[in-house]
């Protein structure tokens, strides 16, 4: 089931807007469940929405476990590199430290 | 602030998702590192070069004095320069994975053919394309501004739309 980001959030600006985001996805995973994220008619996102939302999941889950249990739909170029950029820093912290 | 630009550019506002994410990068910097939480942004459309001028400012500890909470930074220029970089940030932890600056310089200068100048305490950091890369230029001011001021010129002609059906593939 695709579950779109416009319905658990409204703006995707700040840190605090991507808290909701992250909740959903550690609920769906402590199921044990798979989930599919739709960034369908979201122009843009900034770093810290996406380090709230998704990057913040490596607290908890494995790099693998986020790639072989979440998929990312209906995103803009923008909202892609956004999320990749920021995971790539995110992994390259955790080596490094 | 978008719907003005669009409107003196004449596009629709889809293509200026770089240009508001650029701006609310900037305003969650002045949030998470300025020490203050007022911000200013000055918009202008320049007719004859078609360019939009962006300055988003704060009066805060500014980014030199920001840095030097975790670095050992010889001077102003440096420290600014350096948290351009991709992955640097004064800050620990997810919330802040020193990102939104590389990213920013890369809509900005790289994709869209803009420059970035930014002023702080006594640093000025110049960024623009040129030989198909970034360019910076960094030097030390003798008066200091207290605070940080980031200036944004684009022109008009490379923003467009970017459609949104991709899946990100890890």
């Amino acid at each position: 089931m695709v579950t779109s980001v416009r319905n658990l959030v409204s703006a995707f600006d700040t840190w605090d807007d991507g808290v909701p985001v992250a909740a959903f996805v550690r609920s769906k995973f402590a199921n044990g469940d798979k989930v599919v994220l739709s960034f369908a008619q979201i122009d843009g996102v900034t770093s810290s929405f996406v380090n709230a939302a998704l990057v913040s999941l490596l607290d908890s889950y494995s790099m693998d476990h986020i790639r072989s249990n979440l998929s990312i739909t209906h995103c803009s170029r923008q909202v892609i590199d956004m999320i990749r950029r920021c995971f790539s820093a995110a992994e390259k912290r955790r080596t490094a430290a | 602030m978008v719907p003005w630009i669009a409107e003196r550019l004449q596009k629709d506002p889809r293509a200026l998702v770089n240009v508001s994410v650029s701006v609310r990068e900037l305003l969650n910097n002045i949030a998470d590192h300025s020490g203050e939480d007022i911000g200013c942004i000055h918009l202008q459309y320049y007719p004859r070069h078609d360019v939009i001028g962006i300055a988003v400012s704060d009066m805060g500890m500014g980014i030199p004095a920001a840095m030097r909470q975790a670095f050992q930074i010889p001077n102003d220029s440096h420290a600014i320069l350096r948290a351009t970089e991709r992955g640097v940030t004064s800050k620990k932890g997810t919330r802040n994975q020193g990102v939104g600056l590389d990213v920013l310089l890369n809509d900005i200068v790289f994709l869209n053919g803009g420059t970035v100048n930014i002023l702080s305490n006594r640093g000025y950091l110049q960024c623009f394309k040129q030989g198909g890369a970034i360019c910076r230029l960094a030097q030390n001011e003798r008066q200091e501004y207290p605070g940080t001021i980031f200036e944004m010129v684009m022109p008009s002609a490379t923003l467009e739309v970017d459609p949104d059906d991709e899946d990100l593939s890890w």
